[in-house]
């Protein structure tokens, strides 16, 4: 069951996200989640975010990859980690816009305190990102055999900006 | 050895030419609140002859769920320490809770006890 929600509520991010995205209420309570990975969990999921279907394709797989890890409830990892959080989300794209990526899109999923966790690569190369709901973003980037680690908000710095260009000239 | 469950939104997708299920960076994260990451004490399921599939059955985690296997030695290597839990043999916690670097060496260096079955 999904209705729309016009005007869309007043939001201090949205001004700054493209226009190619709204926000969509919907009720999934009712609804078996297969991304859960057991078929009795509950999806308090209130919000998906759609996504303009003129987006590049890596942009539109991001974008269904959030809405599905956001059926996930709390407790999703069985440890007691929370949902995710919509503004995390929110954050995560704004990143991505900012920083003028372009793809692959990463593996999408909650971070364990409700923000977004988003990955690219596999084993010997990577670059993890885990996004709060007030716009922290903390960064690890694997290569050549070294982690390195910091932290910055979601409109980034020139390192991570490099790093997500390592990732769209290594993987894309 | 240790365990932990990995739920599917922990694992990267299948690679497309062999298969093999990555678990993220994040299988050894923690809440903020938490000290330190729980974990099953893997000797003590064995003792009991149980294997990893009893760190899932309790959950009510199906087998698109995983289980990583890493030994102490590998968690001290990395500056980490394992203790185990007083009232629960069975349980334990890597400590301090790892930082994001210390958590992906912990995930990516980690292998499945339990391998997840590819979600469809």
């Amino acid at each position: 069951m999904i209705s729309w929600t016009f005007p869309l509520p007043a939001d201090p991010l949205m001004g700054t996200i493209s226009r190619a995205f709204r926000r969509l209420q919907t009720d999934y309570s009712k609804q078996p989640d297969p991304a859960r990975g057991t078929l009795t969990a509950e999806s308090p999921q209130q919000w998906i975010i759609e996504c303009d279907g003129a987006s590049p394709a890596w942009l539109r797989g991001t974008v269904e990859a959030i809405n599905r890890a956001a059926r996930l409830g709390d407790n999703w990892d069985s440890y007691g980690a929370c949902r995710l959080q919509e503004k995390a989300a929110l954050h995560a794209i704004e990143l991505l816009e900012v920083s003028k990526f372009g793809g692959p899109a990463p593996a999408v999923s909650p971070s364990k305190d409700g923000g977004i966790h988003l990955e690219w690569g596999r084993r010997h190369f990577g670059l993890e990102l885990e996004i709060t709901d007030e716009g922290e973003v903390s960064v690890v980037l694997e290569m050549d055999d070294r982690v390195e680690e910091w932290s910055t908000t979601q409109l980034g710095d020139d390192r991570l900006f490099g790093a997500l260009r390592e990732v769209s000239s290594r993987l894309a | 050895m240790i365990w932990r469950r990995v739920p599917p939104a922990e694992q990267l997708p299948p690679d497309p030419v062999t298969g093999e299920i990555v678990p993220k960076g994040s299988a050894f994260r923690t809440k903020g609140t938490e000290d330190g990451v729980s974990i099953g004490v893997a000797a003590q399921y064995l003792a009991g002859g149980l294997g990893p599939e009893a760190m899932l059955a309790p959950e009510g985690c199906d087998q698109t769920w995983g289980v990583l296997e890493i030994t102490v030695r590998e968690v001290r290597a990395v500056g980490l320490e394992v203790g185990l839990d007083p009232d629960d043999t069975g349980h334990g916690l890597v400590f301090p809770p790892p930082p994001s670097g210390k958590s992906r060496r912990l995930s990516k260096s980690a292998r499945w006890a339990l391998h997840p079955r590819p979600a469809t």
